[in-house]
């Protein structure tokens, strides 16, 4: 019952020759667009596509042709007008007025499909996986296994083994800190990082550099306050056993060549592991075009649950790797002296995982499959653009991160100060005042912060779901915060 | 993220909350809050006063007042323009004390908080944030609970402020970080003392 899109994988192909593209102001409308454009309905509909079969919890009466009106509204509505409608917690006011959530980069909102989804599991076959034979432990055992190929098929993994299920993003980080890193590093070896990164992404080779001596190398910011690429280039050597980096900054909005910087990294004889929260959510990520050898993520991040993780490994690392956390699962055989293990990814998921919540990420994936990861991708860069602008037209305001052009991108999101007002000052009057959610703090980027010069910021970060009005809600709302401010203080 | 920085913005935030839109009279003490315009500037000016002849007042009805006076603000911005005003007549804190041993940890803003106790055996609290309406905030609690005694500040729930509040959501970061408070305030030396006799 839970959504489920039977559409080949769109990450790698496009509908757009099955079916003719709408003439219109917008970039061609894939086909699915059409599929989300009427409003969310609470009854289940199926509906048969030639040989597939849609079927679409929030959705019903869809048409299997696009109407003269259908396409009317395909081609004024923006995605984020189309798919807001699947997503009830967007539709309430808060202090009195509209919300508009501008803080994605903190987590995501969830569809239907994904609390249907969850709903469904812990309704009707609720059980522990891998352990039982009845009917409820083997349906549970099949949609958690179902839901890691999904995974596995959403950033191109080789195969579903090289997924491992964390709590979170954080946990995968330290799994392979405590796991690869404790048996791999040793004393003068070379972890290089950026200051951009998440603190999740440096406080475990902090506390892995304490036991086994390895030294982080830190690479700082252009002045265009990106990531400085030829430093990295710089500081690789054949002391760097390991180079951790964020494919798209929470803080800078920046997105680095991962790509690049595997080459020259593996050049060394050197590891990647790339912090993929703010791009797996937002673009198409290929971790067998990255060749990357460690990428995690975030459920929670991409429209599924919490309590959720994604850790990619290659699986001749992943096998050679002993485990992180012993207990039941993750072992093969247990004696009173001793332990034999597991394959991955069993061997890095010890206990009872969280089953509902990886089923709930499954459906994530199916439902921003089918709206298309290039086609949000290509949403947000426009909203991306849009935001950016629309900010930096307030003289008092310093963003930071890049200005976007036609050679730099920057992901949807602004941090930003507004001289002599406090970010938090400015995200609450933001709150009260206009409903409106932004986050204030130092974003867990602490170094990034200290490095340019200041103790916090603000930020607003969007999704598909958002539009061009909430970024006018939130820039007019922004205005009337710093008028208040400035005329009082 | 969890924090005592963010505690002292979330559990006075809920005075910027009014879930009843009509007024209701404020825990005034007239004549003098019919002459002062801040009536819980009145209280908290009248009960640091160490020449007053009465005793000082509960902390527990500084809540009360404190609530009362911004429920009777009907518009969020009225409410942050008061906080804003309390924020302006905060004492300032030396620079001296604006180290990170004062620091109440926190991500969302700096603040600081500065702990004794007095001759009389009451306790004092000094505080200061680079986010004005946190200073506000500091400026509430301070206003409520400089100048009571230790066991009147440990003894206070701010389930209290809840219960006054009506606001659930936060009820378990609220405990939370009423816990991260409370260790603060263990911290200090003076607290330790009482609790040893």
């Amino acid at each position: 019952m839970a959504f489920s899109c039977h559409f080949p994988s769109v990450s790698h192909q496009s509908l757009t020759k099955l079916f003719y593209p709408f003439s219109s102001s917008y970039p061609p409308l894939p086909v699915e667009t059409v599929f989300l454009r009427i409003p969310s309905f609470n009854r289940f509909t199926s509906l048969k596509l030639g040989r597939r079969r849609f079927s679409h919890a929030a959705t019903a009466s869809i048409s299997s042709s696009p109407t003269r009106e259908n396409q009317e509204e395909a081609e004024t509505a923006s995605l984020g007008a189309i798919t807001r409608h699947d997503f009830p917690i967007l539709h309430q006011e808060v202090n009195g007025s509209r919300l508009v959530y501008l803080d994605n980069a903190a987590t995501s909102q969830k569809p239907t499909a994904v609390l249907k989804a969850l709903h469904h599991y812990y309704e009707t076959y609720n059980s522990n996986v891998h352990r039982g034979i009845h009917f409820l432990s083997a349906k549970a055992t099949d949609e958690y296994e179902l839901a890691r190929k999904k995974v596995a098929a959403f950033i191109n993994a080789s195969e579903s083994r090289e997924i491992v299920f964390t709590r979170n993003a954080t946990e995968a980080i330290n799994l392979v800190a405590y796991s690869w890193g404790v048996s791999n590093l040793k004393s003068g070896d070379e972890i290089l990082l950026t200051i951009a990164e998440h603190h999740s992404a440096i406080v475990p080779w902090q506390l892995i550099a304490q036991k086994t001596g390895a030294i982080l190398k830190f690479v700082s910011l252009t002045e265009e306050e990106i990531p400085d690429i030829e430093q990295l280039k710089g500081l690789l050597s054949k002391k760097t056993k390991l180079v951790v980096a964020h494919h798209i900054s929470n803080a800078l909005g920046s997105i680095l060549p991962i790509r690049e910087i595997a080459v020259w990294s593996h050049d060394v004889g050197a590891k990647v592991l790339v912090d993929a929260c703010q791009s797996v959510p937002h673009m198409v990520v290929d971790v067998q075009h990255l060749d990357v050898d460690f990428l995690v993520a975030s459920s929670h991040k991409m429209c599924g649950p919490t309590g959720v993780g994604i850790l990619y490994g290659r699986s001749n690392i992943l096998s050679a790797m002993p485990p992180f956390l012993g207990g039941g699962e993750m072992i093969s055989d247990v004696f009173l002296d001793h332990s034999t293990y597991a394959e991955p990814p069993s061997r890095f998921e010890a206990g009872t995982p969280a089953i509902g919540e990886a089923i709930g990420l499954g459906a994530a994936i199916d439902y921003l499959s089918c709206i298309g990861m290039q086609k949000i991708h290509d949403y947000e860069m426009e909203l991306a653009t849009y935001l950016y602008h629309s900010l930096s037209s307030i003289p008092s305001v310093r963003i930071y991160g890049p200005v976007p052009s036609n050679t730099v991108q920057r992901a949807s999101l602004c941090a930003f100060n507004v001289e002599n007002i406090h970010p938090t000052d400015i995200a609450t009057f933001l709150d009260q005042q206009h409903g409106v959610a932004i986050r204030s703090g130092h974003h867990c980027a602490q170094p990034l912060h200290r490095y340019l010069g200041i103790n916090s910021s603000a930020r607003a970060s969007l999704h598909f779901y958002n539009t061009k009005d909430d970024i006018d809600t939130f820039i007019q709302a922004l205005r009337d915060a710093i008028n208040f401010f400035t005329s009082f203080l | 993220m969890n924090s005592a920085s963010s505690h002292i913005l979330r559990i006075p935030s809920q005075l910027l909350q009014n879930p009843n839109p009509n007024p209701s009279r404020s825990f005034l003490r007239a004549p003098k809050c019919a002459q002062n315009p801040n009536p819980i500037c009145a209280a908290i000016a009248e009960t640091t006063s160490s020449s007053s002849a009465t005793a000082p007042e509960l902390p527990r009805k500084k809540i009360c007042r404190l609530v009362a006076e911004f429920r009777s603000l009907p518009k969020p911005v009225e409410r942050v323009k008061r906080l804003l005003h309390y924020a302006g007549i905060l004492p300032p804190l030396a620079d001296s004390d604006r180290v990170p041993e004062s620091r109440v940890t926190g991500c969302t803003a700096q603040v600081w908080l500065v702990v004794s106790m007095d001759g009389e055996g009451r306790m004092r609290f000094a505080a200061d944030s680079d986010s004005e309406i946190a200073k506000g905030f500091c400026s509430c609690l301070i206003g409520v609970l400089d100048g009571a005694e230790p066991e009147e500040v440990l003894r206070l729930r701010m389930e209290e402020l809840e219960a006054r509040g009506r606001r659930r959501s936060s009820r378990r970061e609220t405990r939370g970080k009423k816990r991260d408070a409370e260790a603060q305030l263990s911290n200090i030396g003076w607290i330790r003392r009482l609790e040893n006799k």
